[in-house]
């Protein structure tokens, strides 16, 4: 590829790098240094004018208590979510390795909600708890089922991890299938000739050799726990009187429905240094337990 | 994996799972039944099988979500976002596995870098991004930006794949005469071919699924993707859901043939998209 020729070397770089740099600058960088001058500033989004007001917007910011609720909100849903999705999904993996019938319809149906977008699978759950919940409470008398779901805090809280862990249970049970695959039979053999019972093969054995795929799945888990919008606008709305409002949406409606531009673009800066803080602790913390064969 | 004869506890397990993957599925029943009901039909009773095939809901739907206009907007921004990628990264990322200058590892290392940098937190620039540039209310700039959106990523897959691609062959197309743009096109990109589908998988149901980026970037009514057609059915106060259960059927129904089409591979692309990543 590179040539003797000055010239043609210049040529070569502009013909291949060239649009793949322009498009990378314009799209992914230029918003983010944009994004982080705007913090500073008390822009509303239509005014062409605006003035810099330091860190005002990171004061007022923290001063704002539905900051805080959602923020509480966005975390202990990422905690609760990451380890229901990961155990669970760890689980589902681990019996669908072993010989069973009809192993491809049963991956299928797993895996099906997850080709759709979040939005439309919140909006069939609305119907869900809204419509049938109470038709099946009156039929059957369950108490479950007769709950106020998506009315309260609590149930807007557990419905949307409900649909949420529905809809991407199958594409962590797709990781950790091959991560569980790729490990060998011989070291399960093994195992079990020297007594293992099939619990402390699982322990001692197989978690620590699929380690890579659970660090993986954490890490993406984590990162789309904390992206959570579709769902979050078609299930509950952030309702409640914005009690289930993830962090994504209180961003949105401080700058596209209150119009301020300069506290919204404070608050992404906070929801990237969260998102960057927390994923880089966690895989250092998951990495660490990685076993090398 | 683990044992070779099915146990009495394998047999157990495996009607529970069947029965799980049943309770999986059960949402999509109520979408079905309830598609081909009167409202009057579906506030009596909503898991019952519809008396009658009621088709008037589906013509309903059918304009209340311009069906036809949504699923190409949809179809056109997946479709040439992909397009656009490909024509995009893959080279991009050639060029910096094979010029290894300090100038193509700082830049490898910035796309990398941006990857853990979800859209949700850069949406508020964008917006003015994409009115300086022309690119706001119409398909062609939203596909600009997924086409930017998705480089980070398709580098990172791309660079991994050329690590097997060997360079013999490259420099025995370069002896029979081929520029490097020949070469590449030609000799290293079907090379690359099995990545260039795993990206293409994972990025087809981003965009066709995505719904913020469009929200808000298209409010012209006339480049409504799906996403947003549905969106609009829940703007009033009172939910028609005789309307909005076989509009959301519509809206389900081309990415799920999709995927039973393409199962298999889409299964595989997942894992080593994920495995990669």
């Amino acid at each position: 590829m590179i040539s003797k020729s000055k010239k043609k070397n210049v040529w070569n770089a502009l013909i291949f790098l060239g649009p793949m740099i322009l498009l990378f600058v314009i799209i992914k960088i230029l918003p983010l240094i944009l994004g982080a001058m705007y913090s500073f500033t008390n822009w509303n989004g239509i005014s062409s004018d605006y003035d810099f007001i330091g860190i005002q917007n990171y004061i007022t910011m923290f001063q704002d208590s539905q900051t805080w609720t959602s923020i509480k909100f966005t975390l202990l849903y990422v905690i609760v979510r990451v380890v229901l999705i990961n155990v669970l999904g760890f689980f589902l993996a681990y019996c669908l390795c072993k010989k069973l019938k009809g192993v491809n319809f049963l991956r299928a149906s797993f895996y099906i909600p997850n080709v759709i977008g979040g939005l439309i699978l919140g909006f069939i759950w609305k119907f869900i708890f809204l419509q049938t919940f109470p038709q099946i409470a009156e039929a059957t008398g369950i108490k479950f089922f007769a709950l106020s779901w998506l009315g309260t805090e609590a149930t807007a809280f557990w419905g949307t991890i409900i649909v949420d862990i529905w809809q991407n249970l199958g594409y962590m049970m797709v990781i950790y299938i091959a991560g569980l695959m790729a490990v060998s039979r011989d070291y399960m053999e093994a195992a079990s000739i020297d007594g293992a019972n099939s619990f402390q093969t699982l322990r001692h054995i197989l978690i620590p050799l699929v380690m890579p795929a659970i660090t993986q799945c954490l890490f993406m888990s984590t990162l789309n726990a904390f992206k959570i919008y579709d769902l979050n606008v078609s299930l509950t709305g952030g309702g409640p009187y914005r009690t289930s409002e993830a962090f994504t949406m209180n961003i949105y409606n401080t700058a596209f429905t209150s119009r301020q531009m300069g506290l919204g673009a404070a608050k992404s800066i906070l929801f990237i240094l969260m998102i960057v803080v927390i994923t880089e602790v966690q895989v250092n913390l998951t990495r660490r337990k990685e076993v090398q064969m | 994996m683990i044992k070779r004869k099915r146990t009495t506890g394998d047999v157990i397990l495996n009607i529970l799972l069947i029965f799980l993957a049943v309770i999986f599925l059960i949402p999509f029943y109520f979408v079905i039944v309830n598609s081909f009901k009167t409202m009057g039909e579906i506030t009596a009773n909503n898991a019952a099988l519809p008396a009658g095939l009621y088709l008037d809901n589906f013509v309903a739907a059918l304009k209340s979500i311009r069906y036809g206009e949504s699923l190409r907007n949809t179809l056109l921004i997946t479709v040439f976002s992909n397009l656009g990628w490909i024509i995009v990264a893959p080279m991009g990322a050639y060029y910096i596995s094979r010029v290894e200058n300090k100038l193509c590892k700082a830049l490898f290392a910035l796309i990398i870098a941006s990857m853990s940098i979800p859209f949700q937190a850069v949406m508020i620039p964008m917006v003015v991004v994409g009115k300086t540039f022309h690119l706001i209310n119409s398909i062609p700039g939203v596909v600009v930006i997924y086409v930017g959106l998705a480089i980070p990523f398709a580098v990172f897959m791309c660079c991994g794949s050329l690590r097997y691609v060997p360079k013999e062959i490259e420099e025995s197309a370069f002896i029979d005469g081929c520029s490097p743009f020949q070469t590449f096109w030609k000799i290293v990109f079907p090379l690359m071919q099995s990545t260039i589908v795993t990206v293409t998988i994972l990025n087809t149901f981003w965009f066709w699924n995505d719904f913020l980026l469009p929200q808000i970037l298209l409010q012209n009514k006339n480049a409504r993707t799906l996403q947003l057609a549905i969106y609009q059915l829940f703007g009033e106060n009172v939910y028609q859901w005789n309307i909005i259960m076989p509009a959301l059927l519509l809206a389900i129904l081309p990415i799920v043939i999709f995927f039973i089409v393409m199962q298999k591979k889409i299964v595989e692309g997942v894992a080593a998209g994920a495995v990669k990543a």
